[in-house]
């Protein structure tokens, strides 16, 4: 049995850094302070009403997203799968934050179809519309 | 086009009946399946829609209770705590409204995956996002941004609600709709099959009637040529009984009858009739009918009278409709005859006869007929011929060339057989034999031809002499034997007498027409059975009468005695007179 030990333990070192990408994968979306952002982050500009995104189409994984108010309202950041005009539940959010704020969020995405969407509401004098429907909605390609 | 198609409904009209009913059954199942999945799909549909909208006014009713909260803290400001103007429990109840209004949500945003009930979730979680703000004192959201806030959620989903009833019902419409489809769908697809079902049934009908009227009418045409050929059968059946009975006989009346027999069943008439030409006439050899009066009404024809006249001058066959038969002879055809066939009997270039049936049904013969009758009047006209000849050869050997009485031979035929049955049955026959007296005188003194002369006349008087039941045979010279069955001496005796007297009476012309007489007779006569049970015995006691009235002086009728002459006495005085 002891002739095996090196060998378990050889194993078990190799295993271990899949083991810690593996509970990236599995991690909840989570905001960090942008401090701890680094120079992969996706930068989006949320304004009225819309949001550019620096890249459009991004690997599947462990992603951050850099996001800055550029508007004079406050917006949010909400990621949520999109196929065949079927929207799923929100896998990611950025409560809504204060015009000139920057804001990150770290996520992990699956390969497919997503938007990014606010869903701040607005009260007009002809009724309610949210910033989505006014047209701040982007599409974000997810690729395996 | 259409024809091309009514060659391949006629070619596969029962193939396509059935492919048709295959087709149709399975377009209902398939009808059938596909709305049953679409109203399923249709329904789910719908039954996410409405409770969609139902969870939209759980939402808005709990969103607008939530404002209805944030109304009363904005009138009831909470004066412990500075920044926050709610109560801890009535930011528990928001709180508590707003949770089940994320979950409703969450729920309808699950069901429906829409932009509206995606804004409707995040308004939502917004709105309670801002009362956790508010609750922790962030001051990012004043009570009145709250309560403007959950206005304008209660707005969104208030107006989602609306869209969403609407769409139920839409789906609802969508599933009449379907529903209606699929029943005219139904009904198409049922129509098209009985209409393809009863098209192909109503040509396999008439192809049906059509092969069973052709089975009918080739059954007929079978049954009528079975019949026909039947009828031919029993024809040359017949044919070839009549032809070897007529070949194997010489006799001209047993072919004549059979001719005529066979003739009228060959051909099922109701008379047939046989002539045999006689120098320039047709006379009627035999008539076999089923009326004794049709038998009488026939009577000799002159060739090239009539119909039948003309058929045999020109040795053609002749068939007679009703309208030819207008022209019919007295004597000729049948009476009531409606059509008739005439074949003439011809041996080589010679009309011999005719053979003619006749029928009272009209257009009776056919040419079947014309041909088996034909080819029996030409065995018959052989057969008639040959026992025309026959018969006069027959004549012939046994008649006396010169007065034409039967000689001596015919008397040996006629009277060997009939002579024994009759004295056996005790019927008295007598034979007379008549000797001319002094014939040699007549050749000596007038010529052989004036003998001769003598003999035919005498021949003549005792043929017209002697009784219609008697016979008279030249036995030879100037000698006559005169037979008498059923009569007895005595009565023989006075007939000869009558016969004797008969001959004395005669006046004799010589070649020149002189007269030559007188010429007498004797005669002698005996008698069986008294006398003798022989023919040939009775023949010489006759001839022994005979001498004995030469002896006693001739022209006398002696009946034979034998206490009176004997044989040798007769001998003697016969040569006598010869010498």
């Amino acid at each position: 049995m002891r002739r095996w030990l090196p060998l378990v333990a050889l194993v078990l070192l190799l295993a271990a850094p899949a083991c810690v990408e593996g509970s990236d994968v599995a991690a909840p979306p989570e905001q960090i302070a942008v401090a701890q952002t680094g120079s992969d982050a996706v930068e989006v500009k949320a304004h009225e009403f819309g949001f550019d995104l620096g890249r459009p189409s991004i690997p599947a994984g462990l992603t951050t997203f850099r996001v800055r108010n550029e508007g004079t309202v406050p917006h949010e950041f909400v990621i949520v799968p999109f196929d065949d005009g079927h929207y799923g539940a929100p896998v990611g959010e950025i409560e809504p934050f204060a015009p000139g704020e920057v804001r990150a969020l770290r996520v992990s995405l699956d390969p497919g179809s997503y938007r990014i969407v606010c869903l701040q509401v607005f009260k007009l004098p002809e009724g309610a519309a949210s910033h989505m429907a006014l047209g701040q909605t982007e599409p974000l390609k997810v690729k395996g | 086009m259409i024809r091309r198609l009514a060659r391949v409904c006629r070619v596969n009209a029962i193939t396509v009946q059935l492919a048709s009913v295959f087709v149709g059954t399975i377009a209902v199942i398939a009808i059938g399946l596909t709305t049953n999945f679409m109203l399923r799909d249709q329904a789910a549909i719908s039954d996410n829609h409405s409770r969609a909208a139902l969870l939209a006014v759980r939402i808005d009713a709990r969103v607008g209770d939530a404002e209805q909260v944030f109304l009363d803290g904005r009138s009831t400001p909470n004066a412990s705590l500075e920044n926050i103007q709610l109560s801890p429990a009535a930011i528990l109840r928001a709180h508590s409204l707003l949770d089940e209004a994320v979950d409703d949500a969450r729920e309808m945003h699950g069901l429906i995956g829409s932009e509206t009930t995606l804004q409707i979730l995040g308004a939502v979680m917004d709105l309670q996002g801002g009362l956790d703000l508010y609750a922790s004192g962030s001051h990012i959201r004043t009570l009145e941004e709250l309560q403007s806030y959950a206005r304008a959620v209660s707005d969104l989903t208030a107006r989602a609600g609306g869209l969403l009833t609407g769409q139920a019902k839409a789906d609802h419409d969508g599933m009449d709709a379907v529903v209606h489809l699929s029943w005219l769908a139904l009904l198409i697809a049922v129509g098209v099959t009985v209409v393809l079902v009863g098209g192909t049934s109503w040509v396999v009908g008439m192809r049906l009637n059509h092969a069973m009227a052709s089975v009918r009418q080739e059954n007929a045409t079978l049954t009528r040529t079975t019949a026909a050929v039947q009828r031919r059968n029993e024809q040359f059946q017949a044919l070839y009984q009549v032809m070897t009975e007529v070949t194997e006989t010489l006799s001209l009346k047993y072919v004549v009858q059979t001719a005529i027999r066979e003739a009228k069943r060959l051909v099922a008439a109701d008379v047939a009739i046989l002539r045999l030409l006689r120098g320039e006439t047709l006379d009627v050899a035999g008539v076999e009918a089923d009326d004794e009066a049709d038998v009488k009404r026939f009577a000799p024809l002159q060739l090239g009278a009539g119909l039948v006249g003309r058929a045999a001058k020109r040795g053609k066959t002749a068939i007679l409709d009703e309208r030819a038969l207008e022209s019919v002879l007295d004597g000729e055809g049948m009476a009531g005859a409606r059509s008739g066939l005439v074949v003439p009997l011809i041996v080589g270039a010679r009309v011999v006869g005719t053979l003619a049936c006749w029928s009272r049904q009209k257009d009776h013969f056919t040419a079947d007929d014309q041909q088996v009758l034909e080819m029996m009047a030409s065995q018959v006209a052989i057969a008639v011929a040959a026992a025309d000849v026959h018969e006069a050869s027959e004549h012939d050997a046994h008649t006396d060339a010169l007065t034409l009485l039967p000689n001596r031979r015919q008397l040996l035929r006629d009277t060997t057989d009939r002579f024994a049955v009759e004295i056996a049955a005790g019927v008295p026959v007598s034979v007379a034999m008549v000797d001319i007296d002094h014939f040699k005188r007549f050749n000596d003194e007038f010529g052989h031809r004036t003998g001769d002369i003598t003999l035919q006349r005498v021949a003549e008087t005792l043929r017209s002499a002697i009784r219609e039941t008697d016979r008279v045979y030249r036995y030879g010279g100037e000698e006559f034997t005169i037979v008498l069955f059923g009569v007895d001496a005595d009565q023989a005796r006075l007939r000869m007498e009558h016969v004797r007297a008969a001959v004395e009476r005669s006046t004799l012309l010589g070649e020149d027409m002189q007269i030559v007489g007188p010429v007498t007779v004797s005669i002698g006569l005996a008698s069986g059975p008294d006398q003798s049970r022989d023919f040939d015995e009775l023949i010489k006691l006759a001839d022994a009468a005979l001498y004995q009235s030469k002896w006693a002086g001739r022209n006398r009728v002696t009946v034979y005695d034998p206490d009176i002459v004997s044989l040798p006495e007769r001998e003697e005085a016969l040569d006598a007179e010869a010498a």
